[in-house]
This record gives structure tokens, sequence and C-alpha cells, in this order.
């Protein structure tokens, strides 16, 4: 490993540090700038949906605020905070009192992040290979002709094409389940026919999310397409002789695809950002539905901490594409 | 590669694939199949998570784990008493009969022989005198720990089968509304030979192979994960071996989380639930469009649903100005057109309202030419007019301004309309109708400050719901008493008291109220107290009552038919209310 590729890692890995120490400080400053008592109103919303019936609220709050330490100065909430971060302890739900936030994430996370992962890769790999194909002479009519949909598509945003897919696949069609993670009545089991429910369940909020991107991958790589394929080392791979798929997939595509990793990474906040709508409309069990919920709810730990995962996943994943760099372009390894 | 070893390859794919999102998920490996038409699915009530949380703690009893209300209602736990509020019906259960003393300083209940919890040991007096008395001790964050202390001196079990309540005050109502009202009173009977020795706040109340949570009910839970709650029914309850009633028709309860309006009418379209959540009304009449085995309390629209109790009102802020002059408080009542109101923020789908009396017992109580409803007309509650309005206003020493809005030193009344999400339809037409007679109304953001401000007091109006009578005018009229009330930056201990008011003619009735039943004979002093306490309400007008709430609930008769509806009344038709039960019973199978 060279000195030059040592550095730009560590170079990376400070940057990533310094996003998430950024990242939590501002997250834990944030709700507690908000008016209002968040523990009172937590259990105010729990009085008023339930019973109605009379709670010394005052008391319960102040409780609850001396048990997890939110009577204490903020300069030692802020330590604590810390403190519980490095236990992976981020507190409790005061509307699911005393359910911890970190299973309440946990059970969500791996959703999230089976629906993302699938949807952007499946859009990336999709997108870049249509845009690809795009920009080489001869590319087929097919693509030619799906190229401008996938456009229009991608000007609709994911929770309107969300409603559309459900519509027609579900309502109309009924190819597909409309809403959850799984069947309603499937019992949950380490097997073939809930392995198909579960992914079944996830066709509609994957396309809705792969869809929209599509055409803005597409666009992206038949621009990058159009230059490498002046570049002089094609020509002289053509002199050469070497098969046209070589040429597509060795020189054009590894060339082109560098600013469509950097566009990645860029828009992966993006994706999850529009990724919570749709999986409250298909009502799908992931981070989505977990955070629309707790902010309609004022649940600020619930808030805080998957915003905080999402920030952090955010982090990695664009420490993860820098990371690829170096092997994708010689320059940087040197 | 060959075809077959292709199939592997494929269904490996698929299979690592689901294995991302199942990671997060539990296994219920030895559980049995058991066929969709047997199984009831329903899903809570209001907004909630895609996944359920605390899906190993169910305490009965802690505020914020809404279990009772979500599922243990009709599963694991049962009442003594449940009550059909559409008649005012008594419906035994668990017990058979229960008697006031004379004074009301004591109510005596006689238990049903026979009763079992699940493990087979009997239900008697001392499970209800521990679980009485544990509530009266509780702490604060236990459900109903401040009302039972209140209510609750002392418990006596003379026998088994008698329970005596000691009240510290006379206590003509505690039986009726905390243990058998079957609605939002959420107070089962604890097992003492599980509970007795634990902390109420911090007993998990699950050991599944040790039969927890247990109850009397007629299901036992074999399931609990984020995704879904699992209850099979029990051959060996004690209503079937008692001869009491015939086993419940589903063999399976599933109750499944739903965290949106829209997916709940796709979850309907596509047969995957029978009830829970209520629909909003655009919702229902798609998804019915698309699914014509839907149905609400009514047959018929735009009124499909039913009453909750609830009224959605104008709250005035009675201890800051200018809210706190009665002549204003009428000059906004004559602004608005209730059923203006109704039409534009919900199609006609909920009826107009004079007082917070719910639907559940207006016939009884306010009918056409009772003594209330003769008060309600005199009072000229629901009359739009801007005479009115410019006779208030001028008697509160209000003026218009040049441009038109009420002033008063040459200071306009700036008017914020605020509104919770859950009723923000009615924002908009609010502050026009407002505008229209003067007020310089402007509508407030809808976030999420309106409820701390309401509860410490940090607002002018505010609309809210008054969930009031369910069975007597005093369910509405005792939150006008000034005990409720607390300064301004002091938050109140109960939401519905909102207006803060304070006036001791008012107290004193309520006090009386409070001691003697209800009586709706015009001549009873029961009558002419409530009949005094609505004059001096009409009087000063802390509150405007506007339109009485109706939810559109919804069931699916795919599956399962027999529920209660406007021309089945057997029962009211809330998921979430303890007699929910008796519609788990009522049900049969459509298929």
């Amino acid at each position: 490993m060279s000195l030059s590729l040592v550095q730009y890692l560590i170079r990376r890995l400070f940057q990533l540090a310094l996003v998430i120490v950024i990242a939590v400080s501002v997250n834990f400053v944030i709700p507690r700038l908000l008016p209002g008592d968040p523990v009172a109103t937590a259990l105010a919303r729990l009085q008023t949906a339930g019973t109605g019936d009379t709670m010394d609220i005052e008391a319960v709050s102040a409780s609850y605020r001396a048990r997890y330490g939110l009577d204490q100065p903020l300069w030692n909430q802020y330590l604590n905070y810390w403190s519980d971060l490095f236990r992976f302890d981020l507190g409790v739900s005061f509307s699911n009192f005393p359910e911890k936030v970190t299973t309440m994430v946990g059970a969500a996370l791996p959703w999230s992040v089976g629906l993302l992962m699938t949807a952007t890769l499946l859009s990336f790999a999709v997108g870049s290979l249509m845009g690809a194909r795009l920009a080489w002479p001869g590319g087929g009519r097919l693509i030619r002709a799906l190229v401008p949909g996938m456009m229009v598509l991608s000007a609709i945003p994911f929770y309107l094409l969300a409603i559309i897919m459900v519509y027609i696949f579900a309502v109309e069609l009924r190819w597909l389940p409309p809403a959850g993670g799984v069947e309603t009545t499937r019992i949950m089991r380490l097997d073939w026919a809930t392995s198909v429910d579960v992914l079944r369940h996830a066709v509609l909020p994957c396309l809705s999310i792969a869809l929209g991107s599509i055409g803005f991958w597409a666009l992206g790589m038949r621009s990058q397409m159009v230059s490498v394929l002046g570049e002089d080392y094609i020509t002289f791979a053509e002199a050469k002789g070497l098969s046209p798929g070589r040429i597509f997939f060795r020189y054009g595509i590894r060339n082109a695809f560098l600013p469509q990793i950097t566009a990645l990474a860029l828009n992966l906040s993006a994706v999850v950002s529009g990724a919570v709508l749709v999986e409250v409309i298909f009502n799908y069990p992931g981070l989505g539905s977990l955070l629309y919920v707790a902010i309609r709810g004022q649940d600020y730990f619930v808030i805080q901490g998957v915003v905080l995962v999402l920030i952090v996943t955010l982090a990695v994943a664009m420490f993860i594409v820098d990371l690829i760099y170096p092997l994708l372009d010689p320059r940087i390894r040197r | 590669m060959n075809r077959s070893s292709l199939k592997v390859s494929l269904r490996a794919g698929i299979a690592a694939l689901a294995l991302v999102p199942m990671a997060g998920a539990a296994f219920a490996q030895d559980i049995a199949d058991v066929p969709r038409e047997q199984t009831l699915v329903l899903t809570p009530w209001g907004d909630q998570p895609a996944q359920f949380s605390n899906v190993d703690n169910w305490n009965t009893y802690l505020s914020s784990i809404p279990k009772q209300r979500d599922v243990m209602q009709i599963t694991i736990n049962e009442m003594l008493f449940y009550t059909n509020l559409n008649t005012g019906e008594l419906i035994p259960w668990q017990a058979e009969t229960y008697a006031l003393a004379d004074d009301f300083m004591s109510s005596t209940i006689t238990l049903r022989d026979g009763v079992t919890w699940s493990d087979g040991t009997p239900f008697t007096s001392a499970d209800v005198k521990f679980t009485l008395e544990a509530l009266r001790d509780a702490p604060p964050e236990i459900r109903g720990a401040a009302s039972f202390n209140e209510w609750v001196a002392s418990v006596d079990a003379p026998d088994p089968l008698t329970v005596v309540i000691n009240h510290p005050k006379p206590a003509p109502r505690f039986v009726e509304k905390f243990l058998a009202l079957g609605h939002e009173n959420h107070y089962p009977i604890l097992p003492k030979h599980v509970w007795e020795g634990q902390d109420i706040a911090e007993f998990t109340n699950f050991d599944p192979e040790a039969g927890l949570p247990m109850g009397t009910g007629s299901y036992r839970l074999v399931s609990s994960t984020t995704q879904q709650m699992i209850f099979d029914r029990r051959d060996d309850w004690w209503g079937v071996t008692t001869g009491f009633q015939d086993a419940p028709a589903p063999a399976r309860i599933v109750l499944t989380p739903v965290s949106s309006d829209e997916a709940m009418g796709q979850l309907h379209i596509a047969n995957q639930v029978d009830g829970g959540r209520q629909l909003q009304i655009g919702t229902f009449e798609a998804a019915r469009f698309q699914n014509p085995n839907l149905a609400s309390w009514n047959a018929e629209g735009p009124e499909w649903g039913a009453p909750d109790g609830c009224v959605y009102t104008l709250v005035f802020n009675n201890m800051v100005e200018p809210y706190n002059d009665p002549n204003l408080r009428h000059a906004v009542n004559h602004a608005f057109n209730r059923a203006a109101l109704a039409e534009i923020a919900y199609e006609g789908a909920m009826p107009t309202a004079k007082f917070a009396f719910s639907g559940y017992m207006a016939e009884k109580w306010a009918a056409e030419g009772s003594p209330l409803a003769t008060v309600l007309g005199e009072a000229g509650v629901d009359n739009p007019s801007q005479d009115l309005v410019d006779e208030r206003m001028a008697a509160a020493g209000f003026e218009r301004n040049a441009d038109g809005f009420w002033a008063k030193d040459g200071e306009v009344l700036d008017f914020l309309v605020r509104t919770p999400a859950f009723i923000q339809p009615l924002l908009a037409p609010m502050t026009q109708q407002l505008r229209n007679a003067g007020f310089d109304a402007r509508q407030g953001a809808v976030d999420d400050t309106w409820l701390p401000d309401l509860l410490a007091g940090n607002f002018g109006t505010m609309t809210f719901v008054h969930c009031g009578s369910l069975s007597e005018p005093l369910d509405t009229l005792k939150d006008y008493h000034s005990k409720f009330a607390r300064e301004i930056g002091t938050n109140i201990p109960y939401s519905l008291a909102g207006t803060r008011y304070m006036n001791p003619e008012m107290d004193e009735i309520i006090d009386r109220l409070e001691v003697i039943t209800a009586d709706t004979d015009p001549d009873s002093a029961y009558m002419k107290d409530i009949q005094a306490a609505m004059e001096i309400f009409l009087r000063d007008m802390p509150q405007i009552h506007l339109i009485e709430e109706f939810h559109v609930v919804t069931f699916n008769n795919t599956y399962w038919t027999g529920w209660p509806s406007a021309e089945d009344p057997y029962v009211a038709p809330y998921t979430p209310w303890e007699a929910f039960n008796l519609v788990v019973h009522n049900l049969q199978p459509a298929q």
C-alpha cells in the first residue's frame, strides 16, 4: 500500500469521525431547543389517547426525568449521552416506555437496509448500464425508447410513484400485496414460503424507489460515456482490434463510472429521505415508518435515535464509496 | 449451469435477499397454521408505527403500554361487567351483580361462580381486593393510580364471591365508571397469585411458558413479535366449562400493526384485515368501492360512523384576557355556523353539537322536548348571527376599526386559531367564519406545541376534543370544576379541563351531583342541579362545542359477520373499548 493511499485513508477516516461527532452533537442539541417538556408531552398524549383519566403529569414526568438523568445540567447530559452511545444505548421511548430506542431501531433497521440497498443498487446498475448502452454506437432501440419514460418517472417523487404503483399492481391487478412487510396471517418462520412472502412485499416499495432513480443514472452515465468514447484510448483499443464488448466494459464503462460513484454517494441521502414516505405508504416496518410516527407523537428520543442511525449509516456508506475509489481509479492509489 | 442448479441458485438468492429484512424479525417456528377463514385479523386503533414495541412487556397497567387497549381487552382479559352504551344495559361477565350502600360509602360486588384464570386457579374476591388496593397504592405512572387513590379506601373480601369496596367519600358512580362501563376504562382484575410480590411498575407479565400474560379471557398469547401478536382460542375457557357462553368462533386472533389511514384502506381492500383502525371518510368510500364487503356503523353515508363520545370544541383560556370575558366568548359562538363547518370540514360526515353530550346519552337525556333540550334551545347556542356578534362585542367594549376588525382601545384583537393535526380540517373554515364576523383571525401552525400549551395554559383559544357524557350529563359538566384549574404555567392534571374555568357556584353544584345518582325525572334533585349547572355554563360559555366526532369504524364482512351496527346495536363498535370483547363473542364465520 502506497503512502499516498494510506494518507487518503486516514484523511477519509478523520472526515468520517468528524461527521459523526458533529451529527451526534447536533442531534443532542436540537430536541432540547424545542419548546415544552417532551416527557410531559408524551405522557399527556398517552393520557389523551387512553382513558382520559386524571394523571399527575408533572410528578410522573419528574420521576422519569430523574430516572434518566434529564434533570441534570446540560453538560452532564451531553457527556452521559456520549457514554451511552458507546454502549449502544439511545435511551428510551417515552411514548412506548420502557422500550429502548435501540430495540426499536434494531428491529426496523434491517427492513430499511434491505429495501434501500436493493433499490439503490438495482437502480444504479440498471440505470448506468442503460445510459452506457445509449451512448454506445448502435445502442438498442428498446433502450432508446425506455429512457424518456424513465426520465419522466425520475421527475415524480417516490411517494407519488408509490401511490400509483399500489393502485395499479395491488388494487387493480392484485398481483402484489399492497402493504406491510409480510402477510398479516403469515407465521414468521425461517422457511422458503416466508422468504418469498417477505420479498413479494418488498417488490412495490423497492420499485417505487428504483424506478424513480433509473432515469437519473441513465442520463448521467450517457453523458459520461459520450465523452469517454471520444478519448484516444478508445480509438487505440479499436485500432488494436479488441472486441466491442471488451472496449465497452473495460475501457468505456470503467472510465465513465467514476463520476457516477460520486453521484451515488451524494444521492444516498435523497434516497433515504424519500424512502421514509414510501415506507409509510406501504406500511413497511422500517425506519421511515418508525420516524414518521415518532415525529407525529413527539417522541424525541426515538426521532433522535433514528436520525442518528441514518446519519451514521449514510456517513459510513459514503466512506465505503470513498474506499471503492482507489480500486476504480489507479491515480488515487499512487 | 444446468436447469436444476440454476433453480437452486435462484432460490438461494431469493432466500438471501429476504434474510436481510428478516434479520430484525423474531421467529415462531413451532406455531401451527390456522386457515384465514378461521382467523380474525385486527389492527390497533390510531397512529402507531408499522412495528410493535414492548413485545416482551405485557404490563397491563403501565400507562405507556397500550396493550389492554390494543388487544388484551378481547383476548387475555375480561371485565367484571360491560355496558351496551347504545342502550345503557349492564352486561354482567366475571361478576353477576353490584349494589351500592344507601350512603354510597361502599359498593358490593357479587362475583360469578366458576370463573377461573387460564391456569385453572379460581377467580375470587381476593383477586379483586388485591387489584383495587394495588392500584390505590400504585405510583403515579400506573394507569388509574390517581383515581383509585381518590375513590378506594379499602376492600373487604368476606367470602370468595363477595367484594365490598369502601370509599373515602360517597361514590355512587365508582363501579359503573371504573369497572363496568366497557369504554376506555382499562382496569382489568389481576391474578393475585401472579402479581403479588411484584413491583407493579416494573413487572413485565411476560413468560409464555409459565402462562403469562394470564387472564380469564378466552384466548392465550402464542406469539409476540414486532410484526404480529398471535392469540389462540382456549378450549378450557371458563365460559364454556360453566355453560355461560359458547366459545368465540375465531380460532385465532392476529393483531397486526398499521401506520396510516392509506395503508389500512389497502389492507381492507386486499382482505388482509377484518377491523381495527378507523378510516377517513374518503378512504372508506374508496375502499368500499373496491371491496363491497366493507361496512361501517350506518348502512348509508355521509354519516357512516358512530359517536365516540367526543365533541370538537373551541376551548377558551378563561384565565387570560380578553377571553376571560363571557361577552366575547358568546360573540365568538354566534360567529360560528356549525352546519357549514361540518359540511366543509367533514363532508357532512359528522353532526353538529350544542354541548358535549354524546349520541349515546342524548336520546335519553336531551331528546326533543326534554328539560335539557329546552335549556339548550332557549340559550340559542347554535345561532349564527352577526347582530348577536355585534351586540356581544359591543358589551365587551370592542368596536370595529377602519379595516372592519374588532378592536379595543385602538388595539385589534389578534385571534390565533390553533388546532392539533387530527382536527386540522376545521382550521380553515373556522378562521374564515371568524373573519367574516369581524375577528382578525389567522391560522396557527399545525405543530406539536398545542398539547404542552393547552396543559400549561399558554394559549388564548385552542380547538380540541371534549370527550364527555356517555351515560349522564354530569360526565361533561364535572370538567368545569375549578379543582382542575391551575395557575398559568402549571400543567393541569386533565387535558379535558383546559378552560381553567373557576366558579364557586358551579363547584358547589358539581359537588352535590357527585354524591347522588343520576335521575331523569325532571323534578328530581339531580335534574334540577343539572339544569342549574347547564344554565351557568350557557351563561358563561367557557367553551364552545361545535361538532360531534364520528369515526368511520370499518369492518370487513368477507370472513366474519356479526359486527355491531346501527341495525344491530348490541354494543358500541369501537375496537379499543373494553366491550369490544362482546363483538369477538358475537362474530360468525362468513364462509
